[in-house]
Parts: C-alpha cells; sequence; structure tokens
C-alpha cells in the first residue's frame, strides 16, 4: 500500500465557528482527523469517504468537506495536491458536471460548439415541428370559443358599423370558402386601414380599407387571404410558436442577467416576425386559391395590394395591415406569377358586384 | 465604528462559470430540461463557494432533487391558478376571476419569500454555521395585504413604505447562528431618494440612473446590521454611481457583441462588484459564532421565487 499522505487543515465542529487546527491524512477509503489542540485520543476522528456529505472544490484550491449528522463537520484543507488526490463519492449529475468542467478547454470549446449546434437544430427544426404537431391536438371546437371570447372583449370598444356588417357578411355567404369554420365578417369604423382574422372565424374589417376598394374582386381577395388565416389556424400556430421559443430560451438562459434574456428575447421575436410573413404568403395562397375556385378574377389579390400600398405612401395614416405584412412586393410578385402560369377561368358576378355597390354605397350615405 | 478589515469578496471566474453553465445547457438539452434544477443547484454552489468572507467560503448545500420537488410543486400550484383565472374569464366572470386572482397573488408571493428565505438559508453555511430565517408566514402576509392595499389607495406612494417595511421584516428575521441580522431603512427616506432619484434620471436624459441605483444598493447595505452577543456591526457599502456605471456599460459590451455568450463573465464582474464593495464597520467575533437552528426540510419556493422572478434581499 502507498505511503499516508498528511495534509494540513482547518476543522469546524458545526456547533461554532472557531477553527481547529488539524492534520489530515488521507487514505484511499478514509480521512483520519488530528485536532492539534486535543490529546491525540480524544481529538482523532476517522471519515470514511464513503459517508462524506457535501464537497465542495473552489478556484483557489480550497476543498470542503462536510461530514456526519445535522450540523455536519466542516473541513477545509488548501492544498492543490489534497484537490488532486481526494476522490470524494459525487453521484449521478453532479460527477458528470464535474468531470466536464474540469476537463480542460479543449473539451469545454467543443462542447459549446456542440451546445451551440444542437441549440439552433432545437429551435428551427425540432421546435417548429413539435410546435405544428401539437396545434393540430387542439379541438376547433376550442379555437372557436377562444376567437369567441377574443371577439368580444375587443369589439366592446369598437365602433361597429351595423348596416355595412350585414351586407358584408351576404357578401361572404356568396364564396365558398371551402371550409366548417363559421366566418363571419364585423365591419368596423376607422380610419386605420386595416383588416384581421381571429381564430375560429371572425374577420373584422376598417371601413378605410373598403372605402379605398375600387373593385369587388379586392373585397374576395382581402376576405380569402382573412380566412386563410383562420382556417389554416395560424394565430394558433403563432401563439403556440412563440411560446414554445419563449420556453426554450428562457429555460436555457433564465439562470442569465436581464440585458442577456433582453438581447435573446429580442431576437427570438425578430425570428417570429419572419414565422409571420411566411404566414402571411400561405394566408395569400389559401386567398388566391378561393378566388379560383368561385371563379373571381384573382387579380383583385393585386389591385388590393396596390390598394394597401398607396395608404403606405400617403403616410399620415398607420398601415397596420401593412407593418405586419412587410415585403409586399414579393406577395405581388408570387401571386402574379401564379396567374400567369396557371391562367385560371373565371367570369364577372353580377350579385357580388351590387352588394359590393351597396357596401360602398352605405358608406358615403354615412358621411 | 471602523473598518475592520472583516469583509466580503468574490473570487469567482468567468471562465469557471462559463464552463458550468455550457455545461448545464448541454445536460438540460439533452435530458430534455429535467436538469433543469440540477443545473440552478450547481450555479448556487459554484457562486457560494466562491464568496468568501473573513477567510472562509460560503457553502449553499442544496440539491437538484429538492430544487425539483419545488419546481414541480410550484407549476402545480400556479398552473392551478392561472387555470381557474382562464376558466372564470371564459365563464364570463372575468371581474371575479380578475379579483381572485389578485388576491391569491397577493397572498402567494408573501408565501413564496417565506418559504424561499427558509430553504435557502437552512442550505447556506459558513464554517459550518447555518443561516436561519425565522420569519412567521401568517405576519408577512399581514405586511404584503396592507402593503399592497394602501400602495393601491395612495397611487403607489405607499409602496416606498411597503417595501422598506417587508426589507426590515425578512431581514430581522434573518440570522447566522447567534450573529443576528436587523435593517434600519425608513420608508419616508427611501421615498425621498426614489423620488429625487427618478427627477433627476429624467433631467439628465437617464445619467442619473446609475447615481439612483448607487442611492438604492448603499440604501440597502448602509442600514443592516448585524448583531452578537449584544455587540452591533453595521455594513458599509463603497459602491459609487462612476463604479455602477463602468459596471453596466462594460457588461452592455461584453453581452450585446457576444451575442449573450459572454454573460458569464458579465455575471462574475456583478458579483464582484457587488461583494467587494461591502465591508464591516466594527469586528465580529469570527471565532465565536454559534450554531443555532434546527434541520429543516422542505425545499418549495426556492424554485417559485425563481419563476415568478420575486428578488430577496
Amino acid at each position: 500500500m502507498a505511503e499516508p499522505n498528511i495534509f494540513e487543515g482547518k476543522l469546524f465542529d458545526g456547533k461554532s465557528s472557531a477553527s481547529i487546527p488539524v492534520s489530515v491524512i488521507l487514505y484511499p477509503d478514509r480521512l483520519v482527523i488530528h485536532s492539534k489542540f486535543q490529546d491525540v485520543i480524544s481529538g482523532t476522528q476517522t471519515w470514511k469517504t464513503s459517508l462524506i456529505k457535501d464537497y465542495r472544490q473552489s478556484d483557489k484550491e480550497v476543498v470542503q468537506v462536510s461530514y456526519g449528522e445535522y450540523p455536519s463537520q466542516v473541513l477545509e484543507i488548501t492544498s492543490t495536491d489534497f484537490g488532486v488526490k481526494f476522490k470524494p463519492p459525487v453521484s449521478g449529475f453532479d460527477k458528470l458536471s464535474y468531470s466536464i468542467v474540469h476537463s480542460g478547454i479543449a473539451v469545454i470549446a467543443f462542447i459549446s460548439a456542440a451546445v451551440i449546434g444542437l441549440f439552433l437544430l432545437l429551435y428551427f427544426f425540432a421546435l417548429p415541428f413539435l410546435a405544428e404537431q401539437s396545434v393540430s391536438l387542439v379541438p376547433k371546437e376550442y379555437e372557436i370559443k377562444m376567437g369567441e371570447s377574443l371577439y368580444e372583449n375587443m369589439i366592446k370598444t369598437e365602433k361597429v358599423d351595423v348596416k355595412r356588417t350585414k351586407v358584408a357578411n351576404n357578401f361572404l355567404k356568396q364564396i365558398d370558402f371551402e371550409t366548417d369554420y363559421p366566418l363571419q365578417v364585423t365591419v368596423v369604423d376607422s380610419k386605420i386601414k386595416n383588416a384581421f382574422a381571429l381564430p375560429g372565424g371572425h374577420i373584422v374589417v376598417y371601413t378605410a380599407l373598403l372605402n379605398d376598394m375600387k373593385r369587388y374582386e379586392e373585397l374576395v381577395a382581402l376576405l380569402g387571404h382573412e380566412a386563410g388565416h383562420v382556417t389554416q389556424r395560424h394565430t394558433t400556430k403563432h401563439i403556440f410558436r412563440s411560446m414554445s421559443g419563449y420556453l426554450l430560451v428562457s429555460i436555457l438562459f433564465g439562470d442569465l442577467s436581464g440585458i442577456t434574456a433582453l438581447v435573446i428575447d429580442n431576437a427570438n421575436q425578430i425570428h417570429q416576425l419572419s414565422y409571420s410573413r411566411t404566414l402571411e404568403t400561405e394566408a395569400d395562397n389559401v386567398g388566391y386559391k378561393t378566388m379560383v375556385k368561385n371563379a373571381v378574377n384573382p387579380v383583385g389579390i393585386i389591385s388590393l395590394f396596390e390598394n394597401l400600398q398607396k395608404g403606405n405612401e400617403a403616410g399620415n395614416l398607420i398601415p397596420e395591415f401593412l407593418s405586419t405584412h412587410p415585403v409586399t412586393e414579393n406577395r405581388m410578385k408570387n401571386i402574379s406569377e401564379k396567374i400567369k402560369i396557371e391562367k385560371p377561368v373565371y367570369v364577372d358576378h353580377a350579385f357580388l358586384l351590387g352588394l359590393f355597390q351597396q357596401l360602398k354605397d352605405t358608406g358615403k350615405t354615412d358621411f | 465604528m471602523q473598518n475592520s478589515g472583516q469583509s466580503l469578496s468574490f473570487h469567482g471566474s468567468g471562465q469557471k462559470l462559463f464552463s458550468l453553465q455550457i455545461v448545464n445547457v448541454l445536460l438540460i438539452i439533452v435530458t430534455l430540461g429535467i436538469y433543469y434544477p440540477w443545473a440552478r443547484a450547481s450555479v448556487l454552489k459554484y457562486t457560494f463557494s466562491e464568496t468568501d468572507f473573513g477567510g472562509s467560503r460560503f457553502t449553499f448545500h442544496g440539491t437538484g432533487l429538492e430544487l425539483l420537488k419545488g419546481m414541480i410543486l410550484g407549476i402545480l400550484v400556479l398552473g392551478a391558478a392561472y387555470g381557474s383565472l382562464y376558466y372564470l374569464s371564459t365563464a364570463h366572470h372575468p371581474f371575479i376571476g380578475g379579483f381572485l386572482f389578485f388576491f391569491f397573488m397577493m397572498l402567494f408571493i408573501p408565501f413564496i419569500i417565506h418559504s424561499s428565505m427558509r430553504y435557502r438559508t437552512s442550505r447556506t453555511t459558513w464554517r459550518g454555521i447555518h443561516f436561519g430565517y425565522r420569519g412567521d408566514l401568517k405576519e408577512i402576509m399581514n405586511i404584503s395585504v396592507k402593503g399592497t392595499l394602501l400602495s393601491i389607495i395612495t397611487l403607489g406612494i405607499y409602496g416606498a413604505w411597503f417595501a422598506m417595511e417587508l426589507r426590515r421584516y425578512v431581514l430581522g428575521n434573518l440570522r447566522m447562528g447567534n450573529v443576528e441580522f436587523s435593517y434600519n431603512g425608513d420608508g419616508f427616506k427611501f421615498f425621498r431618494m426614489n423620488f429625487k432619484g427618478y427627477f433627476f434620471t429624467i433631467i439628465t436624459l437617464g445619467i442619473y440612473a446609475f447615481w439612483w441605483m448607487k442611492d438604492i444598493y448603499n440604501y440597502y447595505v448602509n442600514n443592516i446590521v448585524l448583531t452578537q452577543n449584544g455587540n452591533e456591526v453595521s455594513l458599509r457599502s463603497t459602491a459609487s454611481g462612476g463604479g455602477f456605471f463602468k459596471l453596466m456599460a462594460v457588461n452592455l459590451l461584453i453581452i450585446v457583441f457576444s451575442l449573450g455568450l459572454a454573460s458569464p463573465w458579465a455575471t462574475v464582474r456583478t458579483l464582484k462588484f457587488i461583494f467587494n464593495h461591502v465591508t464591516l464597520m466594527g469586528e465580529l467575533d469570527l471565532d465565536g459564532i454559534i450554531q443555532t437552528e434546527e434541520n429543516y426540510k422542505n425545499a418549495l419556493g426556492e424554485d417559485l421565487a425563481g419563476i415568478l422572478d420575486v428578488g430577496i434581499v
């Protein structure tokens, strides 16, 4: 057997903070501690390595060992040599974490790269997939109910144009959206050029946008687009996506300081914004399909975009529709290419035109 | 009282903390999040073991398993509360739901402060001496309810008095063995300081914020008194507004330019700044601190505080 190693240390007996100078003999399975104050017999104790309660080693080679029932005794030894030779029983996760942390810069650098890679993989591939999957688990009835209560809360503070809402709903009913979501339009009196859809089927259109429409196809395009948001469950998807992104970020970076959280949170939001652009394009495509299916001239989409862009150039009102609908150029290009390639057949819809005129006229008499 | 040379200091290194946290992140991902409480425990253990007082380090004895239990309980309780709020809102009783939730939080936050103080102090030692918190749950709830309601009635003005009362209560029940803590902050002075800080910050376009921060920090530290066998020793902060400015500005640069990766270095800088600016005015008998606290077993609260982000002490 190898020669025993002897170290100097300080012992705290768990009763007071007085430090007792001790010498410690390190054996493979135990520590034998001799007090330098008391006589050798009563001042000697043996700590079995396997029964050690807690063990800590900090940067300046201070090793702390706790032993015994509450209140534990604590042994402090300041020695690099002891730190190297002493093999305390650390269990499970602690052992793994400890051995990795103390395995040198190359290993840490490799792990850092692996973690960053893994995080990116999770964030950009695994999470979106999981979020998408969980959305399909949300029952339709629940979505409709949620949308209904959102709608009720929101509409309280808005000025609903009852007459035009009625006409707009008649217009909506003429179009086949190929969905069993209970679609419903509400026309709200506002100077803001905007329209949006709530989950479950409510579509809200602001009068400023209606007033600037030149042809009924634009309204069909708008309703088709918003209905696309509803049927593709975009709000729910968006909520799931940003929530899961937020969850991942806050779990992984939760222990870090406020500024870090802010930086990462912003990055997350910017990423969510690009996701919402993807959803807009998807809704455009659904709207386009609806128009083709109902044999309405899909050029309405293009002129709707132009209408919205005009609002943007005027600049006196905030075109909210556009602020969440950026890169309009790309979206216009996407639709015009589809029209060019597919050359969809369309007819004139006198009844829709009539309703559209009625919608515009009702607006005029109001002013 | 003289500066005795007995002081706190932090010896951690950004590199060690980075290694620890990157390993934590890896294990959290690999275990699908289960490792989270162990990660938390490992960071607490590390930072405590690098904090020195009078030549000896602090030790955190809490375990990941204890924190996990607290976390699960916390998620269940909070989940139930949010669930019933949501249920009542959709069942057309948003007002009742909101009121009940507010009432619940008014009692729940002091409960979290109470239990996390109990837990964390019991798991913290210095030279084998356990810290302890002897506050009473009912009393801290009374303070919270009274403080919250008065703050609402006075449009937030009472908030300063509330904050000081809470601090007096929590610190007044804190001890390290037979060394008892107390806090002497006063609501009016705290209010005046914040009032001044608020306006000067606006007038100077935010520059004064660092000096305001320094005032608050110093007010927190300088009003702490330690009592051991009738011997009173108060703490003194040596932090300056310029020091806060340098700390925050450099931290911001470190974090932003590393996209958050180097934040352990920023954390270490902050801890060094906070601990290295505290000294004792007077002398404690560092060899004569006596173990006084019973063993305590309950982890609820420790991680609830993390979820709700309640800052303690």
